[in-house]
């Protein structure tokens, strides 16, 4: 009686070896974990070859832009001889003009662009008064207002300081910069702000992985007349002489517009420059993270098979064992 | 030395010159030794400082070399107003 059970039950082995009884598994899916694995393996290698794509476009455009960035070092540093760069100068005006990406993925150095500038703004505002050694910086009638270039930047100081944005552009690298776009757009805001002082915050490029958060100052010619006669620095400005038929002031004036499109034009091409090598970086560690990630999914897959193929053999082996024995 | 289009004519500069802010259109000429090399520069500035260095910051600079000079005479035939007595 008990061997025809046994015998019964061994047939029920040998015939429906993939179904046990107490399990409501369907057919051939005994390995459900396994499929669920590879689907995440197959999207995690599609992101890695999407990464390692975005790098060598970063890297290729990075190529192009550095030498003219490198150019363009020159094309300023007259002025910085001449006028010197005051970033601690006291002014009524401030207007803060922030450069940033349009597109994303390419770490942070919008985030450190707009944090300089949001300092800087508290710095301006006398909200955080300091007293240094020669001068009070802030106070409660001083205006700052913003200039932003660029997407993110504009994404990330709209949320509290709308009301002091003055002028935001975008689309800035649609065409390859050249010195003319920037001096059109120098010239658009030289027309609209009025300004004391110009400073301009944008990412120094000075390596593929480092970029240094950098400060440009531009003063207005009244404010340039103002410090050449208070000494200091400019003092000497008034030991050159000035040739032609201009006057002291429309000189000052042309030298600060000409300086703030020089200048613009630098800070732009060094921020294109820093936006391709960070991303360029931000592609790499998230190529190198998918591959890591792609070799654990990989190991977990193998076990799960393996376990998988483990448990149908000592199923069958069972079986069989039970026919026979 | 540097030979300067200014607005008085042509600035000759060595070192030692007083220190000066100056510049028109026209041709600059750089003589390096007895390198001469010819630019032709639209506005800008050129500034001299009183530790002999010079500056020169012109809003376009092309090597005299590379502009064709039937191409010039085309378009100042086509824009007469353009033309600037040099």
């Amino acid at each position: 009686m008990a061997m025809a059970l046994l015998r019964r039950e061994g047939k029920r082995f040998a015939t429906t070896p993939f179904i046990r009884s107490e399990e409501i598994v369907p057919q051939g899916t005994r390995s459900i974990s396994t499929q669920i694995v590879r689907n995440r393996m197959k999207s995690v290698k599609n992101i890695q070859k999407i990464t390692k794509a975005m790098k060598m476009v970063a890297a290729s455009k990075l190529r192009g832009i550095q030498s003219k960035a490198e150019n363009s070092r020159g094309v300023f540093q007259p002025f910085a001889a001449l006028l010197g760069d005051l970033p601690s100068v006291d002014v009524k005006k401030n207007v803060i003009v922030t450069i940033s990406s349009d597109k994303g993925l390419c770490g942070g150095i919008n985030s450190t662009a707009v944090r300089m500038s949001k300092a800087m703004y508290k710095l301006a505002s006398g909200t955080s008064y300091i007293h240094s050694a020669s001068n009070d910086f802030g106070g409660p009638d001083k205006e700052i207002k913003y200039v932003i270039l660029g997407e993110k930047a504009k994404a990330q100081l709209i949320r509290d300081s709308r009301k002091d944005i003055e002028l935001s552009i975008t689309d800035l690298q649609k065409n390859p910069l050249n010195y003319t776009q920037v001096s059109v757009l120098a010239d658009d805001i030289l027309k609209n702000v009025e300004f004391d002082a110009l400073r301009i915050i944008f990412n120094k490029f000075q390596s593929v992985v480092s970029f240094l958060p950098t400060m440009a100052t531009i003063l207005s010619p009244e404010v340039i007349e103002r410090e050449a006669e208070s000494g200091g620095k400019l003092g000497d400005l008034d030991s050159y002489e000035v040739e032609g038929g201009e006057t002291k002031a429309e000189v000052l004036q042309n030298l600060s517009e000409f300086q703030f499109s020089c200048v613009m034009f630098n800070a732009v091409l060094e921020h294109a420059c820093s936006e391709q090598g960070a991303r360029m970086s931000a592609m790499d560690s998230s190529s190198r993270n998918a591959g890591d990630m792609l070799d654990r999914l990989t190991l977990t897959y193998n076990r799960t098979r393996q376990a998988a193929i483990t448990t149908e053999l000592i199923e069958i082996i069972s079986g069989a064992s039970a026919l026979t024995g | 030395m540097v030979i300067i289009p200014a607005t008085t004519g042509q600035l000759g500069v060595l070192p030692g010159h007083v220190a000066t802010i100056e510049l028109k259109h026209g041709v600059l000429s750089v003589h390096d030794g007895n390198d001469v090399s010819n630019y032709f520069v639209s506005s800008g500035f050129a500034f001299i400082h009183a530790n002999s260095f010079a500056d020169i910051v012109a809003f376009e600079a092309v090597p005299l070399d590379q502009i064709d000079a039937s191409q010039v005479q085309k378009g100042l035939a086509i824009q007469p107003e353009l033309s600037l007595n040099i």
